[in-house]
């Protein structure tokens, strides 16, 4: 039952071309410009411009887009559409429907993230450890994001009203990130410093566990073992609350 | 066993859709529930679903269960997994159902065949409804509420539908509840006919019992006794 609600899931995500394009757009436009820019600016410079901007920034989409808000419209399409009272008279429990469409979720995530990470690598060094170690953590905070997909579909009445709502929770999720390590780092201070305010967002783990993996930053905020925790945690807590709230 | 629901109050935003609704379906019966647009037909079928809850009232069918997990509700339409071709729904539904009873009459008669490689965003509206009478046949519950299942269908897949319905009742001891207009020729497939008026029952009986309580009506058929008992005419002509 699992893959077969797994192969739906696949299969209905590769035939709408239209959003399948639209979420791996914005993570390969990065990756387009990083191309054209190595022949503009020296060597160092690229280097530090991709590992430290347009790299964690084409994941952060890459997953936000791919695995999290085509996850929370689809969802929120489902309810819309009645097909979750179609499917709760059948025999399957919520947890198979869950599990099965977060296996799909997390394939074609991957398949998105091993291009994208394999297309940089041409680009940057990237040892092949590193390369798999980038693919866990990003697994780990897709576990913690997959969750909250359902609770965001669970709070708004269709598809359409998700869309124009995640893109709040996108500015919020990943320039909370984003912006406050650059800025900090332009004052001179280290941003590490302040991640204790930023504990909330799983984006923070994956982003300072990239800046380790690249070699910008020489230890991580925590051991990165604990990131693992925490994430693992969350996608806990989060599933405990979908559960909940997708089916008010 | 009855299907028996007693009372059933039902209100949105303090405007009351069905106003202590009380009415018995036997098993082993096809009934037809007949009422003009926002009379409650389709919120008495949402609350027997369990799609919706109801304010007050009781139902009842088998001891300790909900009523709602002993029903399927054919919806109007079919807007689910649009990206899929119409034969992987039915695959998935059987996985889901775990391929339960032989539905291949029905399939055939419903002429799934000829669309199964089209997919759900580009099916027809007849299609669509097609595929929405299948999946809820497939889900093989004891209780099935039809929502408009002759709409769309051609003459002659209404007549074979019609003979199905009489078949399956039979031999699956089902309670069908159909909610339709479009029942011209088809009223002797119903054991009775339940008329709701403003959210209550005003009148119930088998075809025969409410042509005697009515002997003159002014149209024929279900629309004439439908006419005298609420003063209305059906919308959509019947009879």
């Amino acid at each position: 039952m699992i893959k077969q609600i797994t192969r739906t899931f696949i299969l209905e995500s590769m035939r709408n071309y239209g959003v399948g394009f639209g979420n791996v757009l914005p993570a390969f436009i990065f990756l387009i410009i990083s191309f054209i820019i190595k022949s503009v600016v020296n060597e160092e410079t690229f280097q530090y411009m991709v590992k430290g901007q347009f790299l964690p920034v084409s994941i952060l989409l890459l997953l936000f887009s791919f695995a999290f808000s085509s996850a929370t419209i689809y969802l929120a399409d489902m309810k819309a559409n009645r097909t979750f009272d179609w499917l709760k008279r059948t025999k399957i429990a919520a947890s198979t429907y869950y599990i099965g469409m977060g296996i799909g979720v997390f394939i074609l995530a991957n398949i998105a993230l091993v291009l994208l990470l394999a297309s940089y690598k041409l680009l940057i060094d990237i040892t092949w450890s590193n390369f798999l170690l980038i693919l866990l953590m990003c697994n780990f905070v897709l576990l913690a994001l997959y969750p909250l997909s359902f609770i965001l579909a669970g709070l708004f009445k269709n598809g359409k009203m998700a869309q124009s709502m995640l893109v709040p929770t996108m500015i919020l999720l990943m320039f909370s990130i984003t912006m406050t390590t650059m800025f900090l780092t332009l004052a001179g201070k280290n941003p590490q410093h302040y991640f204790i305010f930023l504990v909330w967002n799983p984006m923070l783990y994956l982003n300072d566990g990239l800046q380790y993996y690249l070699g910008l930053t020489a230890t991580t905020w925590l051991p990165l073992y604990q990131y693992f925790i925490i994430l693992a945690g969350w996608s806990l807590v989060l599933a405990l609350i979908a559960r909940k709230v997708y089916h008010r | 066993m009855n299907l028996s629901l007693q009372d059933i109050v039902k209100t949105y935003n303090g405007h009351a859709v069905l106003k202590h609704f009380t009415a018995t379906f036997p098993v082993e019966g096809c009934y037809l529930l007949l009422g003009e647009n926002g009379a409650g037909k389709s919120t008495l079928a949402k609350c027997i679903a369990g799609d919706i809850v109801y304010d007050s009232g009781t139902m009842h069918y088998q001891h300790n269960r909900p009523v709602a997990e002993d029903v399927a509700l054919q919806y109007q339409t079919f807007d689910s997994y649009s990206h899929l071709k119409i034969a992987e729904v039915i695959r998935l539904f059987q996985a889901l159902t775990r391929g339960s009873g032989d539905l291949t009459e029905l399939y055939s008669l419903l002429e799934l065949t000829t669309y199964s490689d089209i997919l759900v965003k580009n099916a027809s509206g007849g299609q669509r409804k097609a595929l929405s009478i299948y999946l809820a046949f497939l889900l093989n519950k004891p209780i099935i509420l039809l929502d408009e299942p002759f709409a769309d269908l051609d003459l002659t897949k209404k007549k074979q539908f019609a003979a199905f319905l009489q078949k399956d009742i039979k031999e699956s001891q089902r309670i069908i509840i159909v909610i339709s207009h479009e029942v011209a020729g088809f009223e002797r497939l119903f054991d009775s006919i339940y008329i709701l008026q403003d959210g209550r029952l005003a009148d119930h009986g088998t075809l025969n019992a409410l042509e005697e309580k009515y002997p003159n009506p002014m149209f024929k058929g279900i629309e004439g006794i439908y006419f005298e008992v609420t003063g209305k005419v059906l919308g959509g002509r019947v009879g």
